[in-house]
């Protein structure tokens, strides 16, 4: 049995129209200017911010889904709420790609890192019956800045992982 | 006493979180900070603009003038050494 990781932010990744999801060079956040490779930024705000994309699942997918959220932040305290919203799409002239609701809705509370910029790895579990090999999965990555969110800086995104067994 | 908006109060933490490489406070102490700030200063403002027209007698600075006055005033306060 072994466990694979695939990242998922490609060429479909999208932020949102709030202006407060955007790609930007770690180093604006950094405190050492190494490590300039882009970024996603989620502001600190009191709505739900989304990044829209997708990808598909691959031919050794057999169970035990999950999303792997790669993070950081400035911030040393407090928690972000992360939720992802998907539907599978698969077939060949069967299912719509146009569908009007999600088919899955799943969340995380993380807490900020105990130092600034410690990598963070937070992870949510999908139905795994929802998904078949080479469906194609539509998803919008949230950052939900309501109620249980009380991080007051930007959250930084560095990865997004799908995480599956091929068992 | 007027209560900060839930946008004012984002556009306010964004603006304090970004000057710093470490943040050491939560959403819920620093809105309410800038609430204790936004009371204490409604409380005074009206000595404020007292000591204004005292400072600038004959003329009276329009209200909008008072709030930019003390607005600049107070970023370019931020920005020397020393203590607030």
């Amino acid at each position: 049995m072994t466990t694979h990781r695939i990242p998922i932010l490609n060429w479909a990744t999208k932020p949102d129209v709030s202006g407060n999801v955007f790609v930007e060079a770690y180093d604006v956040k950094a405190s050492n200017d190494v490590w300039d490779r882009l970024v996603t930024i989620f502001n600190d705000t009191s709505t739900r911010l989304g990044l829209a994309g997708g990808f598909t699942i691959p031919k050794n997918y057999v169970s035990a889904p999950k999303i792997i959220v790669v993070w950081t932040a400035t911030a040393t305290t407090g928690d972000v709420v992360w939720d992802f919203d998907y539907r599978a799409v698969g077939g060949n002239d069967a299912e719509s790609l146009d569908q009007t609701s999600n088919q899955e809705s799943v969340t995380v509370t993380d807490t900020a890192p105990g130092a600034a910029h410690r990598r963070l790895e937070a992870s949510m579990s999908l139905t795994a019956g929802n998904l078949a090999i080479d469906d194609e999965v539509e998803f919008e990555f949230f950052r939900d800045g309501t109620a249980a969110d009380t991080m007051a800086a930007a959250a930084i995104l560095f990865n997004l992982l799908f995480e599956y067994s091929d068992v | 006493m007027p209560t900060l908006s839930a946008t004012e109060l984002t556009e306010l933490r964004q603006r304090l979180a970004r000057t710093q490489a470490t943040v050491n406070w939560n959403k819920t102490q620093i809105n309410a900070a800038y609430q204790a700030v936004e009371d204490y200063i409604e409380d005074h403002k009206l000595e404020i603009s007292a000591a204004i027209d005292t400072a600038t007698s004959p003329i009276v600075l329009s209200n909008p003038i008072k709030k930019l006055l003390v607005a600049y005033y107070f970023v370019q306060k931020a920005l020397r050494d020393g203590a607030l």
